[in-house]
């Protein structure tokens, strides 16, 4: 377990039982007016030191975030937010594992993480059985919030919304010959295949699909391939080092084709390998900058963490953990609390994420709003949600896509 | 024509990368007849010490290779005589010692992230990513530079293993470490030579393929994998064997990818190895080896 000690209210621990009795004892004898029964405590549980960690690393930053202001606010009614973060390692038995601790022995009111998608899926049957809510972030794989879905939500967009935004931003954009390549891995695959099923409705043809292995330091065969087929646009779905990889064989071989590269170019590993190989890249992202509420968000993550760029995964934990306490300021949340009913308050938190299902939060376009609602578990809508931004500076920045000059034969 | 030629091209240069680790592997295996689970945390060491020296400290290039080398020897001692020496010792079975290593290359892992923290970084290249043309096909000198190293430690392994006295000794102890000592043949340096001899192979491969595949401290475990399914394949306890089947992995790999999919890759090359291994349990090479000894 990662504890995360900073100066800021946000308060990392782990009590074993023997403090915490100790505690309610000295509490109960003092007889506290400060006392309101369980604490506010959540888990954060994500893949911090693993193939995936900037998402996770990013996702936590903003986490930390939303339950900052809300303690320097002075709170929930009076009480502070505590977390509880563990580092999943992209493993999904530990993550497993350790959502369990945070049902089990931490007492946690919700779970939230899960970036990338197996250990994202290990936690689901761990909510369920315990019965927390657990609010997963980017993890992509379709159905994962297919009913039932007793106690779980996905914040982040699912592969094949990905798919249907680059799909339509392909047809609207003109090109007509269409060029697929992906890694061997779940996300690599099961995004080509969601790309080619919605380039099929919008009516653009496939004329190549390409999958390589993730470690392979040669790409020639898969690229040759491509540029023999005479693609207008090449579309990647890669992790980071691979997705430089591709991005580099095209150029080397003088592919100068538009490209479109999945979410994993939004992070700073892909683009820093590729260097100016990324140059011009447009890359599927929820994050408008434009708003003001998503610019501020974003100048106090660097005040907070540093400069990052404006992708969704800081985005993600800030949203859940406002919804989160959101929830948990529910008045059917706070009597359960009041009570001492940890069980009682998960569910009515489960209820209130649903109730307060239309949230607005800073991903997507001004205006679009999540969409949880009894039969949806899942989040984001299929309108006004996805922005795309290029890559530019040779890598370094992501800005906002000059969609004029992404046309075929440019 | 020009499609089997980048197909084949391509299958070399990761065969290669395949052949170097399979070698390191096999190496270790024929001075003690250990599997070192820890061989692709060397690599790791290789690439992630070039991040240190060459983007860290600024040490001009050559120099940086240098000390990379000197980081993964000292990797390489302190596996041999904190776990490897110790587990013999205690009269350890080859299965515990395998075991060590893998714990090695845990806690390995495990310091490096303390040192580089968990993110993929970028590796400096020694030599130009720039497109390089050979006839219709294209490379670059980074790629090239990989088979070059690896035809070259090839010609150095086998020089060494077949026409040096200490050669004989190597592999005299690989045959029989007892009788090997009986005949004077100080064993346990041999073994030492062996795991020194591999590590340097594999920092080697880390400096050469950092730029490629970028830098991240979990990389070691499928450069090992691959590395065993090559020693496996080829004929574990020969370098050269090892080598051979890095090359065959890869090229399969490269034929599947270049004429239908890299996703049926590996199903299609565990196929491979299992239908060999029927035929010829000490692999494809293995036979040879042992009639040369």
């Amino acid at each position: 377990m990662n504890k995360t000690t900073n100066q800021d209210p946000v308060v990392v621990r782990n009590p074993t039982p023997s403090w915490r009795a100790i505690l309610l004892c000295v509490l109960a004898s003092m007889g506290s007016a400060a006392w309101a029964g369980t604490p506010l405590r959540v888990c954060y549980v994500d893949d911090r030191s693993g193939v995936a960690a900037d998402t996770g690393i990013q996702s936590f930053n903003g986490f930390q975030i939303a339950v900052s202001e809300i303690n320097d606010a002075g709170g929930i009614n009076g009480q502070k937010v505590e977390v509880v973060s563990y580092d999943g390692k992209t493993d999904p038995q530990l993550t497993a594992t350790f959502a369990s601790r945070c049902a089990e022995d931490d007492g946690a009111l919700a779970i939230v993480g899960g970036n990338p998608s197996a250990p994202a899926a290990a936690m689901i049957p761990v909510a369920s059985e315990y019965e927390i809510p657990y609010l997963m972030l980017s993890a992509g794989t379709d159905n994962l919030t297919d009913m039932p879905a007793p106690f779980h939500f996905r914040v982040g967009p699912r592969n094949a919304q990905d798919a249907a935004a680059i799909a339509e931003l392909i047809a609207r954009q003109g090109f007509k010959r269409v060029a697929l390549i992906n890694n061997s891995l779940p996300f690599g695959t099961d995004s080509a295949h969601a790309t080619e099923a919605a380039l099929k409705t919008s009516g653009v043809p496939v004329v190549i699909q390409q999958t390589y292995d993730i470690n392979a330091t040669d790409l020639s065969p898969q690229i040759g391939r491509l540029r023999s087929a005479n693609p207008d646009v090449i579309v990647v779905f890669p992790y980071a080092a691979d997705g430089a990889r591709v991005l580099r064989t095209l150029q080397q071989q003088g592919i100068s084709l538009p490209r479109i590269v999945a979410r994993s170019a939004l992070l700073n590993t892909l683009r820093e390998l590729a260097g100016d190989a990324s140059d011009g890249v447009l890359v599927p992202n929820t994050v408008d900058m434009q708003r003001p509420d998503v610019k501020k968000f974003f100048d106090s993550y660097k005040t907070r963490f540093g400069e990052a760029q404006p992708t969704m995964y800081p985005v993600l934990g800030y949203d859940a953990a406002k919804m989160f306490l959101q929830a948990i300021a529910d008045p059917a949340v706070q009597k359960a609390l009041a009570a001492d009913e940890l069980a009682d308050a998960r569910v009515a938190i489960r209820d209130a994420l649903i109730r307060n299902g239309n949230y607005q939060g800073l991903q997507g376009h001004a205006g679009a709003t999540y969409q949880f609602g009894p039969d949806r578990h899942h989040g984001p809508p299929d309108q006004n949600w996805f922005v795309f931004v290029q890559v530019a500076d040779k890598g370094k920045h992501l800005v906002a896509a000059d969609l004029a000059t992404f046309k075929p034969g440019s | 024509m020009e499609q089997i030629g980048v197909i084949l091209l391509a299958g070399l240069t990761n065969g290669s990368v395949y052949g170097l680790v399979g070698l390191s592997i096999s190496l270790i295996y024929g001075t003690n007849r250990v599997i070192n689970f820890a061989q692709g945390e060397f690599v790791m060491l290789g690439v992630m010490s070039a991040i240190l020296f060459m983007v860290t400290l600024h040490l001009p290039t050559w120099a940086a290779i240098g000390a990379i080398l000197v980081v993964v020897v000292l990797a390489a001692l302190v596996l041999e005589l904190g776990v490897y020496q110790p587990l013999v010792r205690r009269g350890a079975a080859p299965l515990t010692i395998m075991i060590g290593t893998l714990a090695a290359a845990i806690i390995a892992t495990g310091i490096a992230l303390l040192i580089w923290g968990p993110l993929q970084l970028a590796v400096p290249n020694v030599f130009s990513l720039q497109a390089l043309n050979l006839g219709p096909l294209m490379t670059n000198a980074q790629q090239l530079a990989i088979i070059g190293v690896f035809a070259g430690l090839l010609l150095l392994t086998w020089y060494l293993m077949y026409r040096t006295s200490f050669g004989l000794c190597i592999r005299a102890t690989g045959v029989n470490p007892r009788i090997a000592s009986l005949m004077g043949i100080r064993a346990d340096r041999v073994v030492r030579f062996g795991f020194v001899f591999s590590a340097l192979i594999s920092g080697m491969v880390g400096i050469l393929i950092g730029p490629l595949l970028g830098g991240q401290v979990g990389m070691g475990v499928t450069l090992t994998v691959k590395g065993f399914m090559a020693a496996i394949l080829g004929g574990l306890g020969s370098p050269f064997a090892a080598a051979a089947g890095g090359v065959m992995i890869a090229v399969v790999e490269a034929l599947v990818a270049g004429y239908g999919s890299s996703l049926y890759a590996e199903p299609i090359i565990f196929s491979l190895i299992l239908a060999i291994l029927f035929f010829r349990p000490y692999g494809l090479l293995g036979d040879f080896e042992a009639g040369r000894r």
